[in-house]
């Protein structure tokens, strides 16, 4: 089998495989610590389904790393095309039930197929730019293609509503057509949009969506209300000090005062359990599996390999930034998880698939040279 | 970061900015560090305390309040145990289920019930709620059988105070009620909670700090929801000190049942040390409406009650003295050398003095009297001869060596100071000049004379006892919960009242001709083989141009007070007595019986007197009434 192939092995990045899998099974372990006092059990159902995901996501990352990533391109607009049906279906089910559109149910499990839209997204931009290269950078006219397949899904998913969600897929998406180059008249021009587009999306929003960012700006205004989400994480953050309350006694989670605190706001759960001692080690673990993400980029022997890793670590890297940043008071409160931290199982298997990405350029950057 | 291969399909440019892209998320995780320091380690401490005090509630355990009690220790005010359903919403499943089915257990109206519940719905979730208070054995069992479909609810047993004796004593007790926020924020109070009730008047808010004791703290661990994950018990509470008063239990019930239906006040005393035995004043109230606070249609009805059942009228209500006044009067005639006790002066029915014209209670008045025979007929003519020939200043200055338009100090909140006039004193106060007639009346104990009931107790007291004026208590001695005596109160000795014994002597037999002599009046009081002295006092409300006082026909609250303070017996006095009957349908001759069963009562218990034997079921007063012939129709100031 190829995967046992020397040079394989030898180009594995085992640095960054590592990291991801102690960052998983810490996140497991915290996960278990975090649980509300009263029904905590080894066999608790989050900590089991969380198990069961991280198998299921680390199958699929073996599956990944097996396949040529140059394969997985040429398959690229299948996949997204395949994801985008699957997001239309979703919302159009939620019209029907008037319920919420953002999940599919799998009887124990449920799945957002929006989060998936990340992994679809970076393959078909990669494919585009390397079908259609331009050395001296694209114009606004050649940007039109990538825009309209960034655009589709951003307010495919924005209409679900799921604001966090379909912000992260357009960074994600400007971020591959930085990688693959820009003109900077056309920068220029797009930072201009954005500076219109901004004021005119706030009209747009939801109450509770601007509520979020008004009350990261003032959290104390609203304590109860929606400023309770980001005052009760900073608490918790805060009250871990240096060494931390220790395991399971961080009582802002097991008492249940943090929300969502086995998703959006895990980080802090973890930072009131080790304290900023432990919090150095998770960062740590996280500038690894970064850093060694854009070594594999800057290595990566082609286009592809370096737009579909630039989007890949793109992914993790928004999604680890922004999630810590948003429990530590620096971002508004956005509904992003932790990569390979957080519990849900959607978000597991599109980070580590992404990781699976980067693992797979990393292993095959000399497959030309053989 | 080279590589060999880089030319190969990637731009140099793209490289760049791969780079770029690292130093930024390198900045943006340090930045994430300096946060994370500065919540953790800058401000650790402070969020630590937060996350604490989220999730931790305290409880204060409110400490059983001490008990008043007799001086042999009968229990005149402890704390019982009251049956309360409470429900702690956090615990209910289902509220309108649990709701609805719980109102038609206890025959209650569900939108009441739900009413109550909204009203406190502002407490944390895991605070009881009281819906149902003091409820029935039979509500009690019937909760008991139905417990299991009702989860949350649950029988708090609360201590309140409670009163064996009702209405007796009420104002000298006190009441109780929840602290107010305002008591909260006084420092004397420094040491109570929200929860706590406190001693409102009385003895209840004079010795506060002893009976309230230490409360304990319970602290809980509750989640996010409020619902209680642990507890510890942190303080223990301390139960408050008891309070032994000085009063005698059955001179109280005594003096409380011969007072019941009238308004007034009577207090009995020691006169050699100022303890005292009784003090009741009526109309009384029940102390108990107030204990967990009081319905506002109760407190008008209270309020509005133009006989002020919450005044304690024997110290907190000064009046003019009337013909008790007279003792004092003479003391001061004769220490000024005015008269000798065997003078005879003529006494007519009216005085003149220039235009004015004085009466004397008995119209048919007229002939010589000493002064014995003055005080035992309060002739009043005898004094306004008197008092033509006395200073207003030197009359104020023997009643205020007897104590009288001065606090006596007694243990008890809100002392009224009374008012003995001097000439400096009623410009003062009443911006008037002092006229000569005007001390004829201060003379009878009317017009300025203000004096509180246990003032004119303590004034007889010292002329009884030799001339030693005493501070008057009620409490005895305060014993913590493990018998530890935290505060014993001893006679106080005030000062000599400094006047010859042979005047204050002189004035005893006067007291003395008023009970025993036939034509004293009140003779009705006399107690046989006991040598009881006193003196009648009958206080105009409002003065009278007309000189026939008619009874039936004149408003109640116009009607005269009648008063009786004294003594007994004669030689080495045991103990002293004042009844004030105001607005009395009968007059002073009355006051005076009341005042005689305390005397006959204490004296019995004492083992110095027995009443007589021969009549078994009817009481020898019987025969005392016949004999007091008032004529009710006549303006009286005796």
């Amino acid at each position: 089998m190829k995967i046992l192939n020397s040079q394989y092995a030898k180009n594995f990045d085992f640095i960054m495989f590592f990291a991801v899998i102690l960052i998983s099974v810490t996140g497991i372990i915290n996960l278990y610590g975090s649980l509300s006092v009263h029904h905590k059990d080894f066999f608790d159902p989050y900590v089991i389904k969380q198990i069961i995901w991280f198998a299921i996501s680390f199958f699929i990352m073996f599956v990944i790393i097996t396949i040529d990533y140059n394969t997985l391109i040429e398959a690229a607009y299948y996949i997204y095309g395949f994801i985008l049906i699957f997001i239309t279906a979703v919302l159009l089910k939620g019209r029907i039930t008037h319920g919420a559109s953002r999940w599919i149910s799998l009887g124990m499990f449920s799945f957002q197929p929006s989060e998936l839209m990340k992994i679809g997204l970076i393959f078909a931009l990669a494919k585009y730019f390397t079908s259609y290269e331009n050395k001296k950078g694209y114009s606004l006219k050649g940007l039109i293609i990538p825009f309209t397949v960034i655009i589709i899904p951003v307010l495919l998913i924005a209409k679900e509503p799921d604001l966090g969600t379909a912000l992260i897929v357009l960074f994600i998406g400007f971020i591959m057509v930085f990688l693959a180059g820009i003109k900077k008249s056309s920068m220029a021009v797009l930072a201009g949009i954005a500076l219109v587009a901004g004021p005119l999306l706030w009209f747009r929003l939801k109450s509770y969506q601007k509520s979020r960012i008004l009350i990261f700006l003032h959290p104390a205004k609203d304590y109860l209300g929606a400023g309770y989400n980001i005052i009760q994480s900073e608490i918790a953050v805060g009250a871990g000090r240096f060494f931390g309350d220790g395991f399971g006694n961080g009582s802002q989670s097991t008492l249940d005062f943090l929300p969502a605190k086995h998703t959006d706001f895990i980080f802090s759960t973890f930072m009131q359990q080790f304290g900023f001692l432990g919090g150095l080690v998770l960062i740590a673990l996280y500038f690894i599996v970064i850093i060694r993400g854009f070594k594999i980029v800057y290595r990566a022997k082609k286009l592809q390999g370096f737009l579909l890793g630039g989007g890949a670590l793109g992914i993790i890297t928004f999604h680890a930034i922004i999630n810590m940043y948003m429990t530590v008071g620096l971002l508004p409160v956005v509904g992003v998880p932790l990569p390979f931290f957080s519990y849900g199982g959607t978000s597991l298997v599109v980070d580590m698939s992404a990781a699976a990405i980067l693992l797979n350029i990393s292993m095959r950057r000399y497959k030309f040279q053989l | 970061m080279s590589s060999q291969y880089n030319e190969n399909g990637i731009l140099k440019g793209q490289k760049n900015r791969i780079n770029l892209l690292a130093v930024i998320v390198t900045v943006l995780l340090a930045i994430l560090i300096v946060r994370l320091f500065y919540l953790q380690i800058v401000k650790g401490g402070y969020y630590y305390k937060l996350a604490k005090d989220n999730a931790t509630r305290v409880i204060y355990l409110t400490a059983p309040r001490g008990d008043i009690l007799s001086r042999s220790g009968k229990i005149f005010v402890d704390n019982e145990s009251s049956f309360n359903i409470a429900v702690i919403l956090s615990r209910v499943q289902k509220r309108k289920t649990e709701f609805k089915f719980f109102a038609r257990l206890m025959h209650k109206s569900y939108a009441k019930i739900l009413q109550k519940v909204k009203k406190e719905e502002f407490l944390p979730p895991y605070e009881p709620i009281i819906l149902m208070r003091n409820i029935s054995i039979k509500e009690l069992s019937k909760f008991e059988v139905n417990k299991l479909f009702l989860r949350g609810f649950f029988i708090a047993s609360i201590p309140i105070r409670h009163y064996p004796y009702g209405k007796m004593g009420a104002q000298i007790f006190g009441y109780v009620g929840p602290v107010s926020s305002a008591e909260l924020k006084e420092k004397k109070y420094a040491y109570l909670n929200s929860s706590d009730i406190i001693g409102e008047t009385g003895l209840e808010y004079y010795y506060q700090k002893y009976l309230h004791g230490k409360d304990g703290e319970k602290r809980i661990v509750v989640n996010s929801k409020g619902e209680p994950i642990g507890n510890v018990v942190v303080k223990k509470p301390v139960m408050g000190a008891n309070i032994y008063t000085t009063l005698d239990f059955s001179l109280q019930k005594l003096a409380y049942k011969l007072m019941k239906k009238r308004e007034g006040a009577v207090i009995a005393v020691n006169p050699n040390n100022g303890i005292i035995l009784a003090m009741v004043s009526t109309p009384s109230f029940n102390p108990f409406y107030f204990s967990e606070g009081i319905s506002t249609k109760r407190w008008d009805s209270i309020i509005n009650n133009d006989e002020h059942p919450l005044q304690n009228k024997g110290i907190q209500n000064a009046l003019a003295p009337g013909s008790t006044f007279k003792a004092v009067a003479s003391l001061a005639a004769l220490s000024l050398h005015l008269i000798t006790p065997k003078e005879k002066i003529y006494s007519g029915p009216t005085f003149k003095l220039g235009d004015a014209v004085f009466y004397n209670w008995n119209p048919y008045q007229n002939s010589k009297v000493n002064l014995y025979r003055a005080i035992a007929e309060s002739v009043d003519t005898y004094f306004y001869s008197i008092g033509v020939r006395i200073g207003i200043d030197q009359l104020a200055d023997y009643a205020r060596r007897l104590g009288l338009g001065e606090k006596t100090g007694i243990d008890l909140p809100d002392e009224n100071p009374g008012f003995i006039p001097t000439k400096r004193l009623v410009y003062q106060r009443y911006h008037s000049r002092w006229y000569k007639g005007s001390t004829l009346s201060a003379i009878i104990g009317q017009s300025y004379d203000l004096v509180s009931p246990i003032q004119l107790l303590m004034a007889y007291s010292a002329i009884a006892n030799g001339g030693k004026l005493y501070r008057p208590f009620i409490v005895q001695k305060i014993v913590s919960w493990n018998g530890k005596v935290l505060k014993e109160l001893k006679p106080k000795f005030i000062r000599n009242i400094n006047i010859k014994q042979k005047y204050l002597n002189a004035v005893k037999k006067g007291l003395c001709d008023v009970v025993n002599k036939d034509y004293g009046t009140a003779v009705n009081a006399r107690i046989k083989g006991i040598e009881f002295c006193g003196k009648t006092g009958t206080a105009q409300i409002i003065s009278k141009t007309y000189s026939i006082y008619d009874i039936k026909n004149i408003p109640r609250k116009y009607r005269d007070n009648a008063w009786f303070v004294g003594f007994a017996p004669l030689h080495d006095p045991k103990i002293a007595v004042v009844v004030l009957d105001m607005h009395a349908k009968f007059l002073g001759a009355n006051a005076a019986v009341i005042a005689k069963k305390i005397v006959e009562k204490y004296l019995e218990q004492k083992g110095l007197w027995k009443p007589p034997l021969h009549k078994k079921t009817g009481k020898s007063k019987k025969g005392g009434k016949s004999k007091s012939k008032l004529p009710s129709f006549i303006y009286t100031s005796f």
